[in-house]
């Protein structure tokens, strides 16, 4: 098995260069781009376990309390995602249903059960195909943006939708943890390093050896 | 050393092959795509992020939809979404549509503009790396595309409420969207680097 590590070389992630750094040397500045440069990323699992920890507390509050209430005629009505969701639903707009679903609620989820997929296996070194992990990781990191959609509707929505007496909509405190939940994983999936699935191949391997 | 790379996804030690327009390279171990060295010349991303920067004026100002209730009508713009929220109190979700819709787009399509031009100019490395550096840092969070989709569900939800009407400024968000994404792809920042590794002596 051929990996940088061990050659001594490291790859800048900001700007891909390589760096050869000496055995003990690692904490050194990229000489391409000058920013810090390490085998692997720093303290992996600290780092992403806090953050998926605390995306887990908010998306309670996120789906508990309501992400915007519609005010009619001065008789307001609070929604939350998912009877957000459930109103699209009965108005018969599946498609827009589906999308808000899926971008609210399905992706958020998943991405935290992938991420916590991904921190169990490196850290309890799980014998799993590397190629489906990565796959997982490769999914998580790309639709993350996603979840933005339900803030920028509600952003929409409340400046639109400001007629005074007539019809108003307001935010919501669960938008607030909303908004937390997706900034917490974004920074979740960039702060975790996709190189430590590989490496388990190597020490997994390196293992069988000695027996 | 010129042609060996490292795999941004498992460390894999490649020996880079010759490029090929229209071929990707591909890791052995993992099938990440490998960024090449090589970028199809600087004239179309300065042309592209220019014509986004214009684009950036009427997409964020001009209304985006209007709707009519009763004989009272009320618009939007890009800008003016975040500040409803700011005037709500909800100071850090306005912060953050603020940021992803506005601010690091208008911010990314200058540092495109301007990364290429530094290097068409071949300004001093000192110069034109902080500029790579915040690129790199920020490109995630512009999220335009996902704006697209909001405002598509916000059309949705609301087009049977009143009367709504499309405004010029959607259509300039459409446009710039576009702009955007083509630049994107005309815009390869990882050879970018390679060019300025070129230019230091």
């Amino acid at each position: 098995m051929s990996r940088g590590i061990d050659h001594n070389l490291a790859l800048c992630t900001l700007c891909h260069q390589v760096n050869h750094c000496p055995l003990g040397d690692e904490n050194r500045l990229c000489s391409r781009c000058q920013s810090p440069i390490h085998f692997r990323k720093p303290q992996v699992l600290a780092r992403t376990w806090a953050l998926v920890i605390t995306s887990l507390i908010l998306i309670v509050p996120a789906n508990i309390y309501p992400v915007m209430s519609v005010i009619f005629f001065g008789k307001g009505q609070p929604d939350t995602i998912m009877s957000g969701v459930i109103h699209l639903l009965h108005a018969e707009m599946y498609p827009i249903a589906l999308l808000v679903f899926v971008a609210s609620i399905a992706v958020p989820v998943m991405k935290l059960v992938g991420l916590i997929f991904l921190l169990l296996v490196v850290q309890l070194k799980l014998k799993l195909n590397p190629q489906q992990c990565h796959l997982l990781y490769h999914y998580v990191e790309l639709m993350g943006r996603w979840s933005m959609l339900d803030l920028f509707m509600i952003s929409i929505l409340v400046t639109l939708v400001n007629l005074g007496k007539i019809a108003t909509i307001t935010a919501g405190a669960g938008s607030s943890a909303f908004a937390g939940v997706v900034v917490c994983t974004m920074f979740a999936a960039m702060s975790f390093d996709p190189r430590l699935i590989w490496d388990l191949q190597v020490e997994h391997s390196g293992n069988t050896d000695e027996q | 050393m010129a042609d060996l790379s490292l795999c941004q996804s498992c460390d894999q030690l490649v020996r880079m092959p010759r490029h090929v327009e229209g071929f990707l390279t591909k890791c052995p171990r993992c099938k990440s795509t490998l960024p090449h060295s090589e970028h199809t010349g600087l004239a179309a991303p300065i042309a592209l992020s220019l014509a986004g920067i214009m684009l950036l004026v009427p997409a964020n100002t001009l209304p985006i939809m209007t709707l009519g209730m009763l004989g009272q009508s009320n618009s939007n713009t890009m800008i003016n979404g975040a500040q409803q929220l700011y005037v709500g109190g909800y100071w850090w979700m306005a912060f953050l549509v603020f940021a992803c819709s506005v601010v690091v787009p208008a911010a990314v399509l200058i540092l495109r503009f301007f990364i290429c031009i530094g290097l068409a100019k071949n300004l001093p490395h000192q110069m034109v790396a902080p500029l790579l550096k915040a690129y790199e840092h920020l490109t995630h969070w512009a999220m335009l595309d996902v704006y697209m989709l909001g405002i598509l569900v916000a059309f949705v939800k609301m087009v049977s409420m009143g009367d709504l009407v499309v405004g010029l400024g959607l259509y300039s968000f459409v446009a710039l969207m576009l702009v955007f994404a083509w630049s994107s792809a005309q815009f390869n920042v990882k050879a970018l680097w390679y060019e300025l590794h070129n230019v230091e002596p």
